[in-house]
């Protein structure tokens, strides 16, 4: 069995914008992504927590994997958007099986 | 007077609001789990919707409520404009923020409204049934103002963010459930509320209860981080629901309503969103500080008006309607 190197994006942004960075990802090519739930956390905006009642306190995780190239193209297509709202993203290195899955 | 504020403050929706704030204060780990919460919070516009269309159903919409949504809108394009002249300048906050808060002043808090709605039917006030209507249309106008103030005329420039802003404040979850439930109320009628009132009308109070606990303690959280906000804020959170509500009760009695209709006004007038406002605010003005809109309106306004202010503005409603 044969692992192939890809890259893997991991975006946490505020739940007000996820869909506009979802967006974004179909338009920079991605052949998909997961979002998963964030339970609360703290940072340069103070401490917030999914209980707090309004979804503009609530943040959200998407996952994407990506070709290297891809990914180098999807950090600068959406980091106009990570910039302007409370957002991060960070690329990592991963291996995965059925490399040809992922664009 | 006092009757009613005693009444109010010993219902057990206020107590079990204070319950939360308390256990809040005090770090206890009681939490309401959030899909929970926003189960309660459909429920009740469910609710409060049906209930109001079903009343409307049996005895007509009664004259006054088409002036009542016009003082309404009006409140809610205006109540922004001057809490942005109380806030410019206040604490050092910067326009943008300013204008972020003010739209939630402009705005309404259904929560509040359904609190207001339970405690004049416990001490037997009137009102036009159709005011969850009013409830509903004063939600929008504050934002497209918060963000004329925020942007001026270039709020209306730019592309795809704004139809995503717009579909989310005109179609967002609240407004859909509550102004649909009016109508599923008003076509149904009494029949419809026969059929179906052991879940939408008898629940209501408690339900309202257990939300009531969970807002306390999201306000006692909330409240923690407040201390970063300098004092004439506090003082804000505190005067701006008195001011619009003196406003609102002025053209009441001017327009010549019913106490209960003026009180219920007064109420909407005083609230402050803090669920619909803030995610619309997150996206359309992020350059705004959610730290002072979200707690001003969940930890200081709306625990105002819960305990002290909706017994206040029936108590004034009833003095002007003299």
């Amino acid at each position: 069995m044969q692992l192939h190197r890809k890259k893997r994006i991991e975006i946490i942004a505020e739940a007000a914008i996820v869909p506009l960075l979802v967006e974004a990802l179909h338009e920079a090519g991605a052949s998909g992504y997961t979002i998963l739930p964030a339970l609360s956390g703290g940072g340069h905006h103070g401490a917030w927590s999914e209980s707090a009642m309004s979804s503009a306190m609530q943040m959200q995780m998407i996952l994407v994997i990506a070709s290297p190239d891809l990914a180098a193209g999807i950090a600068a297509r959406l980091q106009p958007l990570i910039l302007q709202y409370k957002a991060i993203l960070a690329v990592s290195d991963v291996e995965v099986i059925r490399g040809d899955h992922f664009a | 007077m006092f009757d009613a504020a005693a009444a109010n403050l010993l219902s057990p929706m206020v107590l079990f609001f204070v319950l939360g704030l308390l256990a809040g204060l005090a770090k206890s780990d009681l939490t309401i789990p959030e899909a929970i919460a926003k189960g309660l919070a459909l429920y009740l516009m469910l609710a409060i919707g049906f209930k109001g269309g079903v009343a409307v159903a049996e005895s007509g919409l009664g004259g006054d409520l088409v002036g009542l949504i016009v003082v309404g809108v009006a409140l809610s394009c205006l109540l922004p404009v001057l809490a942005f002249a109380g806030l410019t300048g206040l604490c050092r906050l910067d326009r943008v923020t300013a204008a972020a808060t003010a739209a939630h002043y402009g705005s309404i808090s259904i929560v509040t409204y359904v609190t207001a709605d339970s405690f004049l039917r416990q001490v037997g006030t009137s009102f036009n049934p159709g005011m969850v209507a009013v409830a509903a249309l004063m939600e929008t106008p504050a934002i497209v103002v918060g963000l004329l103030l925020a942007r001026g005329g270039a709020a209306f420039r730019g592309g795809a963010l704004r139809g995503g802003l717009w579909r989310e404040t005109l179609l967002n979850g609240s407004v859909v459930m509550l102004v649909g439930s009016f109508a599923i109320g008003w076509i149904t009628g009494p029949k419809g509320m026969e059929a179906v009132r052991a879940f939408a009308l008898d629940p209501m109070k408690g339900v309202l209860m257990l939300f009531l606990l969970d807002m306390g303690l999201v306000a006692a959280r909330r409240l923690r981080e407040a201390n970063k906000l300098c004092a004439p804020l506090l003082l804000f959170g505190v005067a701006m629901p008195l001011v619009s509500a003196a406003i609102a009760l002025t053209l009441a009695t001017l327009s010549g309503f019913a106490a209960g209709d003026a009180a219920l006004l007064a109420t909407l007038a005083a609230s402050a969103s803090y669920i619909a406002v803030p995610a619309a605010m997150r996206l359309a003005l992020p350059e705004a500080d959610p730290g002072i809109y979200i707690t001003l309106s969940l930890a200081v306004s709306f625990p105002f008006n819960i305990v002290a202010g909706i017994p206040l503005y029936l108590a004034a409603a009833e003095f002007l309607a003299r």
